[in-house]
């Protein structure tokens, strides 16, 4: 069983220019121990499904439709009250590694202390002193450190500390929303390395969000291409990469590795911005499809089965099997 | 070892600063026109007694040698003899100082420690009926014309409703009987309570207003994001995250608006014949009272920049990322 299987969801912000639909019909399952990864490009909303699976959406967002279930609940119906409970003790978050992602006034172990207080109130001093200094191990940040405040720390030791403060309480799902981004390659590889390590001895479930290709590759069996707000291709890692079916993946990749020139002829020259305000089902690659605008598709996409774990999101399906 | 140096490097400071608002006083009074002597040396003394005052500082010298006198006599705290008062002015000043300090300190502080926490409550409501109210009181409490609100409150509650003295700092009975201290200490705050009132009103819409300010710009910074996904309740991300950070440029400005609510504080004392260093200013300044005047301009100085480095001081125990 799936652990946790997020279901025709859709989310909009309600802005000054209308409803903004950044979320349109996606659905996914996350299995335990498969780490997945969600790539696009910036604006596609990635971010938006990870606030959503935390329950931290801001004031102006919406969830339009859609469940999510996890352990027999429907995460879209929880109020703030049950939210409190899951939050970072169920489900945790890994931010991207900005400067102030941890409280500059705070020590850097009281921080990783609150994390655990919050969801066990009753654990004894010594208990604490023991988890403290287990997940400052875990994250191998030298324990004369744990006292120090942020702003004595390097951006990587921040973001072990993020880490720590996430597997505190054994989660069973990690959202990683570009948890490296910030940081220079070398570091950014340790970090990675520390994901895939921690995801693996934990066997917790994770979402890897970024829009670096190479690196949600690294480190995820399962890959959702995003494009808008829509899912456009999913399947396994090997699947995506390889053998990558959907117009819009082929430039993601074609835009990271060299080019063939098929794929060339795919790439428009000038790329317009998706239109969020688009009606729900309509393919929102269209205005950059060589195939749409060769071909005048419909532009309603329907999921397309290239194999048992391999799909795309497409309205061509003759040139989307041709091209397979 | 750092923080001592520090500490000295500020106290090297004030000094540097306080020689140059000395120096800048001295030609201020000595360059105005007419004769530096009438200005020095009270009109009303006998001749032998002239002469005597103008050996003593020096008038018959050229203007460096007398500000070297100057500058000696400030030093050993010699700063003339008041024209009004036959005084040593240093005696007068010495006695008024006490209540100012008394009277802008607990204004100040209170100020700060209302403004702080109505600040925090409306940016936390933002957008609320109660923000709305807050905001707008403190807009007006800002702009409030002093002398007019101290007189309001003056007519309201002394002399209409009458359960505030009108004046002083010690009713006469007491005076003359051999109170307690008790009972002379809880008739001073009673003769307090209007000045109080009107100086703190009057710093409250500033607090309130820069923590409301600060506190929305707290409230947008990552860590906030952090803690919501620990899963903190709402009270906790408010308090200890939140307002904490918030509340450090309050501090700051604490220090920098003592200089500026002076001549408030001036015409509050005055209004309220309150027997401060601001009261005694403005009765100097409209007696030509020049050594008092200078004499008060000195101490004014040295006392804001004696409160800016104890506000120097906590704020660097405040916030940790300050080091010395
Ligand atoms: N609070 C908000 N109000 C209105 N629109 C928003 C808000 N937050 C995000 N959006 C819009 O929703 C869309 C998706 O945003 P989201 O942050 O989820 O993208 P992302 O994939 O995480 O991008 P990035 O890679 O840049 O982080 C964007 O078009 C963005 O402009
Ligand atoms: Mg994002």
């Amino acid at each position: 069983m799936a652990l946790i299987s997020i279901k025709n969801l859709s989310i909009g912000y309600q802005t000054k220019g209308g409803l903004l639909k950044a979320v349109d019909n996606i659905s996914f399952e996350i299995e335990q121990g498969r780490p997945l990864g969600l790539v696009g490009e910036s604006g596609c909303g990635k971010t938006t499904i990870g606030m959503t699976l935390m329950g931290l959406l801001p004031d102006n967002a919406r969830i339009l439709s859609g469940s999510i279930d996890f352990q027999n609940h429907d995460l879209t119906q929880l109020g703030e009250d049950q939210w409190r409970k899951i939050r970072g003790k169920d489900i945790a978050m890994i931010f991207q590694a900005a400067m102030n992602a941890l409280n500059p006034v705070m020590r850097v172990d009281e921080q990783v202390i609150e994390a655990i207080v919050t969801h066990k109130p009753g654990i004894s001093p010594g208990d604490l002193d023991k988890r403290v200094k287990e997940l400052f191990d875990l994250v191998e940040i030298p324990r004369i450190r744990m006292k120090d405040y942020p702003h004595e720390y390097s951006g990587g030791m921040k973001q072990r500390v993020i880490i720590a403060m996430a597997l505190a309480c054994n989660p069973q799902l990690i959202i990683a929303d570009e948890p490296t981004t910030a940081l220079d390659v070398i570091v950014q590889d340790q970090i990675l390395q520390e994901i895939r390590s921690l995801q693996m001895i934990m066997d917790t479930g994770l979402i890897f969000i970024s829009h670096d290709i190479a690196v949600v590759a690294s480190v995820c069996r399962d890959i959702c291409v995003m494009y808008g707000g829509q899912i456009v291709e999913m399947g396994t890692r090997e699947e995506v990469f390889g053998t990558p079916c959907h117009p819009y993946t082929k430039t993601l990749l074609g835009s990271y590795l060299s080019l063939n020139n098929e794929w060339k002829v795919i790439i428009p020259t000038m790329r317009k911005a998706p239109d969020l305000t688009l009606k729900s089902g309509c393919c929102r690659f269209a205005v950059n499809c060589k195939i749409c605008s060769n071909a005048g598709t419909s532009g309603i996409p329907s999921w397309i089965n290239i194999s048992k774990t391999h799909r795309a999101l497409c309205c061509s399906e003759g040139i989307i099997r041709k091209k397979k | 070892m750092r923080n001592q140096i520090y500490i000295l490097g500020k106290l090297m400071e004030i000094v540097i600063i306080f020689f140059v608002i000395m120096t800048v006083l001295f030609f201020l009074f000595r360059l105005s026109p007419g004769d530096p002597v009438s200005k020095v040396v009270d009109p009303m003394l006998t001749p032998e007694d002239t002469q005597y005052l103008i050996e003593q500082m020096g008038l018959d010298k050229p203007i460096w040698e007398q500000y070297m006198v100057y500058l000696k006599n400030c030093s050993t705290g010699n700063l003339g003899v008041s024209f009004h008062y036959g005084e040593p002015v240093f005696k007068i000043i010495k006695e008024r100082l006490g209540w100012t300090i008394l009277l802008f300190t607990s204004s100040t502080v209170l100020a700060a420690l209302v403004g702080v926490f109505l600040g925090k409550i409306s940016a936390w409501n933002k957008g609320s009926r109660l923000d709305n109210i807050l905001s707008i009181s403190a807009l007006v409490c800002y702009t409030l014309f002093i002398p007019w609100f101290a007189l309001l409150l003056l007519w309201i509650f002394g002399f209409k409703i009458g359960i505030f003295p009108l004046g002083g700092i010690l009713s006469p009975e007491l005076w003359v009987t051999n109170s307690s201290w008790f009972a002379r200490g809880l008739d001073i705050l009673h003769h307090m309570i209007l000045p109080l009132i009107t100086l703190f009103i009057i710093n409250l819409g500033s607090y309130l207003l820069l923590m409301r300010s600060s506190m929305l710009g707290v409230l947008r910074e990552d860590y906030i994001i952090t803690a919501r996904a620990k899963g903190l309740s709402e009270k906790v991300i408010r308090n200890k995250h939140a307002a904490k950070n918030a509340a450090l440029p309050v501090v700051t400005s604490v220090g920098l608006s003592l200089a500026f609510s002076i001549n408030g504080g001036a015409l509050t004392e005055q209004i309220f014949t309150w027997p401060g260093i601001g009261r005694e200013l403005i009765f100097a300044v409209s007696n030509n009272d020049y050594p008092l005047a200078q004499a008060c301009f000195l101490l004014i100085a040295l006392v804001v920049l004696l409160a800016n480095f104890i506000v120097d001081m906590l704020y660097a125990y405040l916030d940790p990322r300050i080091t010395h």
